[in-house]
């Protein structure tokens, strides 16, 4: 296995990946074909603090401390962000809690090796192909799509190909690019995502630093981004910065077997932490941020 | 003057929410279990909640619990699966952001029962 990103240990002990991919110059411009998040989206100061006041992310990170997804020691950071932000949002648009598969996500983005993938890959493929659930039926029997796979030819056919019927149901609406033009628009683009409850996926730099949080915030290394992350939510903080967003983060604790490994006490609290925006803007020129609208009502996805 | 419906009129309604319910889709998802009952549609523009929308959003759980709703489901205004709920809403006069109370019966949806301006909040369906 060729390991092109970093793998952090954490203070329970257990190792995790990144695994997210640097863009190529061209990555970049295909992004660019996407639509913006921009000022017609943006919301006012007020309106963003009515709807993030009095901590409202840590009601979030009680509904979702069950989602939490463990990624292990495979570099699908931005496969398992992606379906986080699956999950989230399928909650709160009342849909079945249907557990899905990063993996099979991330063989689909990742050319057939674990090295990581980029961003803009798993948005495309959401939108196109889907995702699948872990939970399979399989002429009639359910089986498990396996988590830690990261080729195609991993998986048994029959399951392969039930995954891949059943991922077209699970498929995205088009996503947004976070304009990172300049960090006053950066800034509100955020928070006005966060402030309507869509899921931003992001990059951030992990190093040795980023395996623990410093009063409740995260410490980036130096460095242009290694590692996807979903922003769920944030913090209403107000004066300059208007949010702390909330990192939903893919290194545990996951609390179920269907999300990835179970057991120890993963990252962060309960799989949470915060970063303050002037941080968040690290990666942001590299990068390209997506805001994450929703899972469509297609039949049988819910 | 009296602004009373008469006869023709009323038949005429029948007949329209008649054609309305046969319209509909019947492709409500499939979650693996019988759904019947009444859901709570909530559809809102082109992906740009209110942010009393999505506060709304928010307690769509216990608001359905709470008035006998089977669940609820959030609509894109955008999304195609959806394209012709949203149409006969429409043409009952009411544009997105909405919310209706379509009747299910194993998994398919056999009716709106009320379609009404998603005005203040989840409560507007109860008027």
């Amino acid at each position: 296995m060729s390991n092109e990103y970093d793998v952090i240990t954490l203070p329970d002990g257990s190792q995790v990946a990144t695994g997210l991919l640097m863009p190529t110059k061209e990555d970049t411009e295909n992004a660019l074909r996407y639509p913006l998040y921009g000022e017609d989206r943006f919301l006012d100061p007020a309106d963003i603090e009515k709807s993030l006041k009095g901590d409202k992310y840590k009601s979030f990170r009680r509904l979702r401390s069950g989602l939490i997804v463990n990624q292990g020691s495979v570099g699908k950071c931005a496969s398992s962000a992606t379906i986080a932000a699956y999950h989230n949002r399928r909650a709160l648009d009342g849909m079945a809690e249907v557990f899905l598969a990063d993996s099979h996500l991330y063989m689909n983005v990742n050319r057939g090796r674990d090295g990581g993938s980029q961003l803009i890959d798993n948005m495309n493929y959401t939108m196109q192909g889907g995702v699948a659930p872990v939970k399979l039926r399989v002429n009639g029997v359910e089986m498990l799509f396996p988590l830690t796979a990261f080729n195609r030819r991993q998986v048994n056919q029959p399951l392969l190909k039930a995954a891949d019927e059943a991922a077209k149901t699970f498929q995205s609406f088009e996503p947004f690019r976070v304009p990172n033009t300049d960090y006053q628009t950066f800034k509100i683009a955020i928070a006005s995502a966060l402030a309507r409850d869509h899921q931003v996926e992001i990059a951030v730099h992990a190093g040795r630093s980023f395996s623990a949080l410093r009063q409740g915030y995260v410490q980036q290394s130096a460095g242009f981004g290694n590692h996807a992350v979903l922003l769920h939510s944030g913090k209403w903080v107000g004066g300059e910065d208007l949010v702390h967003p909330d990192i939903q983060n893919s290194w545990g604790p996951s609390k179920n077997p269907l999300l990835g490994r179970v057991g120890g006490s993963g990252w962060g609290e309960d799989g949470f932490g915060l970063i303050t925006m002037s941080s968040l803007w690290q990666c942001a020129k590299t990068h390209v941020f997506w805001v994450f609208p929703g899972s469509k009502v297609n039949p049988g996805s819910i | 003057m009296d602004n009373k419906p008469g006869p023709l009129a009323v038949i005429f309604l029948a007949l329209f929410i008649f054609g309305a319910s046969y319209l509909l889709p019947s492709k409500l998802p499939d979650s693996g279990k019988s759904l019947n009952g009444t859901l709570l549609l909530c559809v809102h523009e082109k992906q740009t909640p209110s942010v009393d929308e999505v506060i709304a959003i928010r307690e769509a759980k216990s608001f359905v619990e709470k008035h006998g709703f089977k669940g609820w489901l959030v609509i894109d205004q955008d999304d195609p699966n959806w394209q012709e709920v949203i149409a006969k809403a429409a043409s009952l006069k009411v544009e997105p952001p909405l919310l209706a109370a379509a009747e299910v019966a194993d998994n398919k949806v056999t009716g709106l029962r009320k379609v009404v301006k998603w005005q203040n909040g989840l409560e507007d369906i109860l008027k």
